[in-house]
């Protein structure tokens, strides 16, 4: 073992220390009770005939594959290039389809290698997506270790395996390992493994960016050792290798099936549980997306300062062409002086929670109206508003205490969850504190109750006193705001001023997402 | 000295500092229609502009921010390039700046379940040689039952969006048409009536006025005791060059070819072909369009050899002119972009879609040494390199 892998392996344990878990490694909450793994080395894996029986009634490609190439002591023959293979022609899709990807993990900047086939199509590629996590003592890639996902049609969700290489160097296969959960079930522990890419945006810190664009925040945080082994050479072959840029249609694709699957469930028989946790991603961050600015440009997408799922939704309501902001084009910062800091990885309102939250909207389950009354609510704080969670959580307390129970059980036998969502929804719209309750509605005349700050020492004595007139306002009002808070990132000290910001937002996040991303420079979390 | 044909209301004004006075077509009255200075006809209405009113130093300034991007320059030695995106403050009517118009088509379900499918919807399509003659709808309203069809099968690709470079004036025939078997694309015939742009702009002709207007015009020099004056920056003189000439700021594309024109002026140089000049190199007439790739991949005139976004694929003119691209639409897709879908394409792929002008370099030769004027001692064998 080299000198720097022993250097990255001492930043793993203090990277474990600080943001609790890498994606690599151990769920962030600990044992799970239950749960068989340590890490991705789980203890349930078995024969053939077990991994059969695990699998029964999955419909996925990876599934399929397994059941033909499984051996009856429940080992996979080769490494990942036979994985590869196999899956390939499940999919009908040869080895001239296939791409990988990179990106650097937040355990001590170790690569993750991520394969598809049938590359060139979002919805055939979202099918399948395998990833090469952890390296070996020499610091190369580990090519008997792969993590395999696979899309069920039927079920309308993604399948999890693991194959690992056993002390005989054979892989051996684990059906639906538990850990995955930790970072893509995330701080909700949602049940099912969801599509994550930090940055769905150029430059894609952290991830290989060529051909076609320049990476940022990765060449000079990949080992050399890693760089120049042979596994890794061969992995990230020239033909092989791929920009982020051509990953990313196809995790919006995979985003694209889970939030269309889920808005499904609003056809399923009334269910006040199912119904709040399908409603969740338009008051709470599921998960958080990053943007960074373009190398030293000033260019920064506007998520970082605008709820990224308010643009579609104002153009829903008609304002398409109203104000920039709309467009969604990027902000325009003052560059950076040379030598300073270029501001990377700010988190921003995840990308998952807004196509699962629109999706509803889109569907007519909720009114776009419903969803801006919700979003506007500490709108300067388009990610980690504690206000808005907070909101969510006080209401699902008092519904799962029976607040809604006459209403829904005067719905009609064959009501659905969308039928339970509008009484969910006028109930979460409550603040409540000791029992008295203020509706949360806008006063005749306005679209939306705005306000910006919650945490605004005016705000909390108006809110702790009921007094919500005052935040009335329309969704032109809103949309001029919003407008004015933009042009503001053109200032000259915006820049600077920002940098605490994600500071303030990035503490929160390493402290609660498991996925957050290693800054390169220590982020003195109070 | 020559002029643009101008196709907005933005530009109905007199450009006095630079002692021209045009007259111009204007977005403001009827489609068409040609207003004079000064008309309050031609003001923006209701202060809501399609096109972005930033000061056209600072327009310049972001401009040459997009075009020296690390991983992505806008000038090679043997192409100049820009994306499909317009920029910011580019919007509705007046969206496909670039040489490059795009529209969605999505192949609807019927409204009532049972009843037969409409035909397919064409969707942001321009309509006319400026954006006074607007655009059809952008997006569509769902019904109960096309939601839930398209929900049945959500990564089903019901449509395309279509992003083309075919110039307005071209009359290149797509194969297959005279024999009343055009190709398709999501049910809709690929016809010049749909398929090729239509903005006067986005033609063979404005590209070689644009040439040879940058490359003859004196642009305004920068104060030479002044390092910090941005007019002694190639690019910088260049695209305010293009802003004297054509009020252009918003396009990347105009600010794109003008300072390279200007830098082969500036760096004498000439086509070697006595029948040609620089206009036709760079835009001959008779070619479909400039050709779209990505930013990487990219093969001038081989569609089978060349690389597009995720998604994408050149759709068969006949000669492999690299012009119209279609990008899938998934039923997910129009389900939760309905409202816009234009708008959906447009930040889905624009920004990957890269027009490529190629540079016959061969064809170039330069006497830096026998050039004049102040910016002669940077010239290099290919100015056409506009560098930072």
């Amino acid at each position: 073992m080299g000198g720097d892998t022993v250097t990255r392996l001492a930043l793993a344990l203090v990277a474990l220390a600080t943001v609790c878990a890498g994606c690599a490694g151990d769920t962030p909450y600990g044992p799970d009770p239950g749960d068989d793994c340590t890490g991705d080395r789980c203890a349930s894996t078995g024969s053939r005939a077990e991994i059969l029986a695990a699998m029964d009634g999955f419909a996925d490609p990876v599934s399929t594959y397994l059941r033909g190439a499984v051996t009856e002591s429940g080992t996979l023959p080769g490494d990942y290039n036979d994985v590869l293979s196999g899956i390939g022609e499940i999919l009908g899709c040869d080895a001239s389809t296939e791409k990988s990807f990179v990106v650097l993990q937040n355990l001590a900047f170790i690569p993750k290698i991520i394969f598809t086939r049938c590359s060139q199509s979002a919805q055939l590629g979202s099918r399948f997506f395998m990833a090469v996590p952890d390296i070996d003592e020499a610091g190369d890639m580990n090519p008997k270790l792969v993590h395999l996902i696979g899309w069920d049609e039927n079920a309308g969700i993604y399948r999890r395996y693991i194959a690992r290489a056993d002390e005989g160097g054979q892989m051996r296969v684990n059906v639906s390992p538990k850990f995955c959960l930790g970072c893509h079930g995330g701080p909700y522990k949602l049940g099912t493994w969801v599509p994550l890419m930090n940055e769905m945006v150029e430059p894609w810190s952290e991830w290989n960016a060529q051909p076609g664009f320049g990476s940022q925040l990765f060449d000079e945080f990949l080992a050399p050792e890693t760089r120049d082994g042979p596994v890794y050479r061969a992995m990230t072959a020239p033909g092989r290798l791929d920009s982020a840029a051509d990953l990313e249609p196809l995790v919006r694709a995979a985003m694209s099936r889970v939030a269309g699957a889920r808005a499904r469930e609003r056809e399923h028989a009334a269910d006040v549980h199912r119904a709040l946790d399908l409603i969740r991603p338009l008051y709470c961050d599921e998960h958080v997306s990053f943007v960074s600015e373009l190398h030293r440009t000033g260019e920064l997408p506007q998520d970082a300062v605008i709820d990224g799922g308010l643009p579609r939704l104002f153009a829903m309501l008609g304002y398409r062409g109203t104000w920039p902001w709309v467009r969604g084009d990027a902000l325009r910062l003052v560059p950076p002086a040379p030598g300073a800091e270029t501001l990377t990885l700010v988190p921003v309102r995840g990308q998952l929670p807004i196509e699962k939250a629109l999706a509803l909207v889109a569907r007519g389950a909720l009114s776009p109206a419903q969803a801006v009354r919700v979003r506007a609510l500490d709108y300067a704080h388009p990610v980690g508003s504690g206000f808005r969670c907070q909101l969510y959580a006080d209401g699902r307390a008092r519904i799962e205490a029976g607040a809604i129970d006459d209403e829904v059980a005067a719905l009609p036998a064959d009501a659905t969850i969308a039928s339970v969502l509008p009484i969910i929804y006028d109930e979460i719209m409550v603040l409540d504190r000791d029992g008295v309750r203020t509706p949360l509605s806008p006063p005749d005349g306005a679209d939306i109750l705005a306000i910006a700050d919650s945490t605004d020492p005016d705000t909390v004595a108006a809110l702790a006193a009921g007094q919500i007139s005052g935040f009335g306002a329309s969704f032109e009002e809103l949309g001029d705001d919003l407008q004015a808070r933009v042009d503001a990132t053109a200032e000259a000290g915006f820049r600077d001023g920002f940098f605490a910001v994600r500071r303030d937002r990035a503490c929160r996040v390493m402290d609660r997402y498991p996925t957050a991303p290693l800054y390169p420079a220590p982020m003195a979390c109070p | 000295m020559f002029f643009r044909a101008k196709p907005s209301p933005f530009f109905c004004l007199a450009f006095a500092g630079a002692g021209m006075v045009a007259v111009l077509g204007c977005g403001a009255g009827d489609p068409g229609e040609v207003c004079a200075e000064g008309d309050p006809a031609c003001e923006c209405a209701g202060g809501h502009c399609d096109l972005p009113d930033t000061p056209d130093g600072e327009a310049c300034t972001l401009r040459r921010a997009e075009a020296y991007t690390d991983s992505r320059p806008a000038y090679g030695a043997d192409f100049l390039r820009w994306s499909c995106a317009n920029v910011e403050g580019v919007t509705e009517e007046d969206l496909g700046q670039e040489y490059c118009e795009f529209f969605a088509i999505a192949d609807l379900p019927p409204e009532y379940a049972g009843d037969e499918s409409p035909e397919p919807a064409i969707l942001g399509r321009n309509l006319g040689p400026d954006s006074s003659f607007g655009t059809t709808d952008t997006g569509t309203t769902l019904s109960p039952d096309q939601i839930a069809a398209l929900e049945d099968a959500p990564e089903a690709v019901i449509g395309a969006c279509v992003f083309s470079s075919w110039n307005s004036d071209e009359e290149a025939p797509v194969a297959g048409c005279a024999e009343g078997a055009c190709p398709e694309v999501a049910g809709v015939e690929v016809t010049a009536d749909v398929f090729r742009d239509t903005f006067d702009k986005n033609s063979t002709e404005a590209a070689q006025l644009l040439v040879s207007d940058c490359l003859l015009t004196l642009p305004e020099d920068g104060d030479p005791q002044n390092g910090r004056d941005p007019l002694n920056d190639d690019f910088y003189r260049g695209c305010m060059l293009n802003v004297a000439i054509n009020d252009t700021s918003f396009s990347k594309a105009d600010s794109t070819i003008c300072p390279a024109a200007m830098r082969l002026g500036e760096c004498a140089c000439y086509v070697d072909d006595p029948d040609l000049d620089f206009a036709e190199v760079i835009s001959p007439a008779g070619r479909r369009g400039f050709p779209m790739g990505t930013w990487s991949g990219f093969v001038l005139g081989d569609e089978a050899a060349t690389e597009l976004p995720v998604g994408c694929a050149y759709v068969a003119l006949g000669d492999d002119s690299q012009t119209v691209v279609a990008c899938d639409l998934t039923a997910g897709d129009v389900l939760d972009h309905a409202s816009d879908l234009k708008g959906f394409c447009h930040d889905q792929y624009a920004d990957s879609l890269v027009i490529h002008v190629p540079i016959p370099g061969d064809l170039i030769t330069c006497y830096g040494d026998e050039a004049e004027g102040p910016y002669a001692a940077s010239c290099t064998q290919t100015p056409w390199v506009v560098t930072p």
